[in-house]
């Protein structure tokens, strides 16, 4: 569209549409905020003015300063991407015409996620969804054939199919109590909790390895997911999830289903080489440290408050009322704990007298561990010679290698020589200068410790998690913190400008909490406050950001479309005062049961609408953010491959334990993990997707080409592609190929039963040809690409 | 799924070309059209390759001393060291290139030096993602899959972005380096490895499956297209099952275009030499090289290669002779 006409469209828009009044509140503040806040705001107010409320426009507004920048053949603002529609700038200028009056007034002029939930209230979903529609002037769409639902709810409550036989049994139930009745047996299924904690491990970035260079297994990550798996199949309350995650080990103390959940805070990927290899007090050690509680900050807010907090690292958040200054409060509430494998047991008494001794053990660690650092890095001019002449001697003796001639052997023998006198001259200097007291009282420590040691080695062998934790033994370079390291708030986030120092808390823009947390040198009771602080029945972004996640899932897009960011540069929400109802009453009538929350979203009517297209509601409505029908989704990756092995009749339901290593694995300084070398048909293979072992560096390119995420990656919302190489792999990979040929050994000869296997449905007379001719274990191979299988209507 | 998405991937480009739409415009005309990167992990030292450093001479020998703090990896300074071969100024530039590299010094005036590149940490993965990232986190999309997310494709029949690793193993952070990140899987390179019998991930059937036949595959391929078709009837409007429907076809013709483009036995001998195939040393590098410039005459936007560094210990440094070629 040429400029002209636009000028003439936004002329015969203004015309026609000028008499109609235009709020602040309603359409130019979500619009400023989007838009300008950014920039303009009270903080730090570019160009001279802010546009955080009408008050502060008004004198923009009245001078025709605020329409002339965003106006023009090139508006001036926005400066950031395209500039406002046609349709913006005639609302900015009505607004403008209309006197720019403010009719905020009475509402608290906060983002909308940060406003209080509203009181209890009666309700319900298909309510709330009808009248968004009937605003719109649409109608919903009729309920889906009894077929399709059990595939819908089965697969988003199961993440598998329905078998040929349920399909028929649900069909044919005369009960009007049948869908009901459905979706009761699906939810005391545990086939529900390992589906509903894929998500979960999604959104927390859960993996087996530790990433990074070198990329380790990590073998005692399973636990944690074991323990959402059970947390979800036991409908543990939200508020109670949360807090063991965060601070199961301190708040339940001897639970170990709290304690495997405190996983949460060592779900991300750990850097091996800058922990284990780097030296102490580099500034590259802090900076490792420095990142990786930064992982503990961004998962921790965007998977239960769905704040990115983790954007006021380097300066305050540009976007939403985050300063600097309290991204570092978050930090500092980690600021005690590193990732490690962490004991603890299933009985209670012994649990109680395990964590008493590692009390005691940490006491004493705290007692020598200055005194060990007094002999670790004692210097001087003399001994830095040493470290050279010693370094060097090292250096050259790895070069050399096994001797190859006797010159070579002589060479070696004589730096050897002097590397055993150099270190003895050292650690007589190292004496010199810390003295025969420190040495004494380092080993009456170590002997205190060895002693707590038999007698913690004298417990039955315990469980391990790998978890987040201030004490552990060390290894190489890795030393537990002991006490909460210092935190400073880092100008420009550079560890090389430190500010002040952080004190923990939380979040100051989230209102009526009380923000600041005791500034202890225990760090568990840093991360009971937060966990307090989240859980709490005022944090309104909690159970805002819970009920949406699951929303989400279970209709393919959340009422917010950012599942983990509710801040300006998240979506808005399309129903706000549903979004509020369902948080209000999952808090407080559902007591924070997912259960009857999940129930209470597929028995809707919305849930059961036909998911097929509608030309007019399309027009209005093309993403169908107003439900007018069902939205139809395709297959994650994890149901393609348990949904196959469910035809295959291979599916093997076994729950829980270490996680099964689909690949060849060559443990080396850097593992090798090799999944050509892996048989569809090998032990373990059969297991479902969520026992997988996730290798962060080395994904299994199968389940990657349907969209799997990268688990160093927040996932709160999976990207659905649809690509050439994920169709050579659905065609030709070995585990679909192999899979084919079972399906078709399964159905015995029956093509029509091997078509219900696959599709729940007999054969086309097109499809009954090719299986004569070529075989049923090509046929399932064809039906085991079709639309009709990856998509679930 | 979002529009874009839908339009990143190759089914979607497909259709959109289907619909009659401009596949994949960017967002402003580039000038670069293709990339070719060679990443050397664990190569050379700068200050023994292409950075001319006088005072290196000069204070051979003498404690290091750089006037600022200076942190290494797991050991401590020592006293200078000079770069062990010797340095001359070449071609009209005078560029100073070390004897390391007596060959790219003869065409140092058709380079661009970029002697600036810093680091954000010293560490080898962070720093390996940050090369290929920006980042030194990991998680966030490659140069490649942004390349392929901006500019779309110049090739229906081959992808954006592929990858040449070094045939010993992977470097530092593994395939992570050449992820898509957030970006849609779409994105995500993909890996052709040179010179070995299956180079692309399931581009053909297993062939012990022992069932499937040329017949069965290609009779196979027309059943699922007209039960897809069929299925389309009846699931009106919703232009995925279409973007899946075509993104068969865009299969079939990377299965055909795709040993074409790795088939360097018909290049002619005096390329081959040129690419060092006639020299043990050379000749897998050369067979790389060789067939990142053919992925980019028939339209690839990115081409990563890869040498070096990989995950054995000690860490194998990239492939030279006695001098680099």
């Amino acid at each position: 569209m040429s400029v002209t006409k636009a000028c003439l469209l936004l002329v015969a828009l203004s015309a026609s549409l000028a008499a109609q009044p235009v709020s602040y509140r309603k359409d130019i503040a979500p619009l400023l905020s989007q838009r300008c806040v950014a920039c303009h705001q009270a903080g730090n107010p570019s160009g001279g003015f802010i546009a955080e409320t009408a008050a502060s426009l008004a004198e923009a507004a009245r001078s025709g300063l605020l329409l002339e920048t965003v106006t023009g053949e090139r508006p001036r603002m926005p400066k950031a991407g395209k500039p406002l529609t046609a349709q913006q700038v005639s609302l900015i200028r009505r607004w403008v015409e209309q006197g720019a009056k403010d009719d905020s007034a009475g509402e608290p002029n906060t983002w909308w996620s940060l406003r209080p939930l509203p009181a209890r209230r009666p309700g319900s979903v298909d309510g709330f969804i009808r009248a968004k529609l009937n605003e719109a002037g649409l109608s919903p769409s009729a309920e889906a054939d009894r077929r399709i639902l059990i595939r819908r709810v089965t697969f988003d409550l199961h993440g598998l199919p329905p078998t040929p036989d349920e399909v028929d049994a649900f069909a044919t139930d005369p009960s009007p109590r049948a869908y009901e009745a459905l979706v009761d047996r699906l939810l005391a299924s545990p086939r529900y909790g390992e589906r509903w904690a894929r998500h979960w491990l999604d959104v927390v970035h859960y993996g087996d390895s530790h990433g990074y260079d070198k990329d380790k297994p990590r073998p005692n990550a399973w636990p944690y997911r074991d323990a959402v798996i059970r947390a979800f199949n036991e409908d543990m309350p939200y508020a109670r999830f949360v807090r063991s995650q965060v601070a199961g080990d301190v708040l339940y103390r001897d639970d170990p289903h709290a304690f495997a959940l405190t996983g949460f805070l060592a779900a991300g990927p750990w850097d091996f080489v800058g922990h284990q290899e780097l030296k102490e007090g580099t500034t590259d050690k802090n900076l490792t440290r420095l990142l990786d509680r930064d992982d503990m900050v961004a998962t921790t807010m965007s998977t239960f408050v769905s704040l990115t907090a983790h954007c006021a690292r380097c300066h305050d958040h540009k976007f939403d009322p985050i300063p600097q200054a309290d991204y570092y409060r978050l930090q500092s509430v980690f600021a005690g704990i590193d990732r490690a494998d962490r004991p603890f047991d299933a009985d209670p008494a012994i649990s109680q007298a395990r964590r008493t001794l590692l009390t005691e053990k940490l006491a004493v660690q705290r007692r020598i561990q200055p005194l060990l650092d007094r002999v670790e890095f004692a210097t001087s001019p003399d001994i830095t010679a040493l470290d050279i002449r010693i370094q060097d001697a090292s250096l050259l003796i790895a070069h050399l290698g096994a001797p190859k001639t006797p010159a070579e052997t002589q060479e070696k023998q004589r730096l050897e020589t002097r590397r055993t006198a150099d270190r003895a001259t050292r650690q007589k200097l190292v004496d010199a200068i810390v003295g025969p007291e420190t040495f004494a009282a380092i080993a009456a420590g170590q002997k205190e410790l060895a002693a707590l040691d038999a007698r913690l080695a004298a417990l039955p062998a315990p469980q391990l998690v790998y978890s987040g934790a201030a004490y552990f033994n060390r290894a190489g370079a890795f030393r537990p913190s002991l006490t909460p390291r210092p935190v400073h708030i880092l100008d420009r986030g550079s560890l090389s400008s430190p500010g002040k120092l952080a004190t923990p808390g939380a979040l100051r823009c989230v209102p009526g909490l009380d923000a600041n947390f005791p500034n202890t040198e225990e760090e568990g009771q840093r991360r009971a406050a937060l966990a307090d602080w989240i859980a709490g029945s005022d944090n309104m972004l909690t159970w805002r950001s819970i009920v949406n996640r699951v929303w989400h899932y279970h209709f393919g897009a959340g009422l917010v479309d950012t599942p983990s960011d509710f801040g300006r540069m998240g979506a808005p929400p399309s129903h706000p005062e549903l979004l509020d109802w369902l948080a209000v009453w999952f808090r407080d009538e559902a007591k924070g049961s997912l259960k009857q929350l999940h129930r209470l979203l597929v028995l809707s009517e919305t849930y059961r609408q036909r998911s097929a297209h509608r030309d007019e509601p399309a027009k209005l409505d093309a993403d169908n953010r107003l439900l007018w029908r069902m939205n139809r989704v395709r297959l994650d990756a994890e149901c393609v491959r348990d949904a196959t092995l469910l035809a295959a009749g291979k599916l093997d339901l076994t729950m829980g334990g270490p996680s099964v290593r689909q690949f060849g694995f060559k443990d080396d300084h850097s593992p090798v993990y090799d999944y050509a070398a892996f048989d569809p048909d090998a032990p373990g293979a059969y297991r479902r997707s969520i026992y997988r072992f996730l290798v962060r560096s080395a994904p299994d390119p199968f389940m990657e080409r349907l969209d799997c995420p990268d688990p160093s990656l927040l996932t709160p919302k999976r990207t659905m592609t649809l690509t050439a190489i994920q169709a050579l792999a659905m065609w030709n990979n070995r585990f679909m190929v192999r899979m084919a040929e079972h399906v078709a050994a399964r159905a015995s000869g029956d093509g029509n039963r091997l078509g219900r296997l696959v599709l729940g449905r007999g054969l086309s007379q097109a499809e009954a040809n090719y299986g004569a001719r070529h075989g049923l274990a090509n046929l399932a191979r064809v039906l085991l690409n079709t639309n009709e299988f990856l998509f679930v209507d | 799924m979002r529009r874009r998405d839908l339009l990143g991937s190759f089914g979607g480009l497909a259709l959109a070309q289907m619909l009659g739409q401009e596949s994949g415009a960017p967002h402003h005309a580039p000038r670069a059209k293709r990339v070719i990167q060679i990443f050397l992990s664990g190569a050379a030292s700068q200050c023994d390759s292409f950075d001319y450093k006088p005072r290196l001479i000069e204070k051979a020998g003498q404690p290091w001393d750089p006037g600022e703090k200076v942190e290494l990896f797991q050991s401590n300074p020592g006293v200078v060291m000079p770069s062990p071969w010797a340095w001359k100024q070449y071609g009209q530039s005078g560029k100073w290139v070390s004897d390391l590299f007596p060959e790219i010094a003869q065409c140092v005036d058709d380079i661009a030096f970029v002697h600036s590149l810093q680091s954000k940490s010293n560490i080898h993965g962070p720093a390996t993602f940050m090369q290929n990232t920006g980042f030194i986190l990991p998680g966030f999309p490659s140069a490649g899959s942004w390349l392929s997310y901006a500019l779309g494709t110049l090739n229906d029949n081959l992808p954006k972005f592929i990858v040449l690793p070094d045939h010993r193993g992977v470097p530092p952070n593994g395939p992570g380096n050449w992820s898509s990140g957030f970006l849609p899987a779409a994105h995500q390179a993909t890996t052709v490895r040179v010179g070995t019998p299956h180079p692309i991930y399931d581009l053909e059937a297993p062939a012990n499956s022992g069932y499937i036949t040329g017949a069965s595959e290609r009779e196979g391929l027309a059943l699922l297209d007209q039960v897809n078709q069929q299925h389309l009837q009846t699931h009106a409007g919703d232009s995925r099952l279409e973007a899946r429907i075509a993104s068969y076809k865009m299969a079939a013709r990377l299965q055909l275009s795709a040993p074409e483009v790795l088939a360097i036995h018909g290049e002619s001998p005096a390329t081959k030499k040129l690419y060092g195939l006639d020299d043990a040393a050379t000749a897998e590098m050369g067979e790389r090289c060789l067939v990142a410039r053919r992925l980019v005459e028939r339209g690839v936007r990115f081409v990563q290669i890869w040498s070096g560094a990989d995950n054995g210990f000690p860490r194998r440094p990239w492939r030279t002779g006695q001098v680099a070629r």
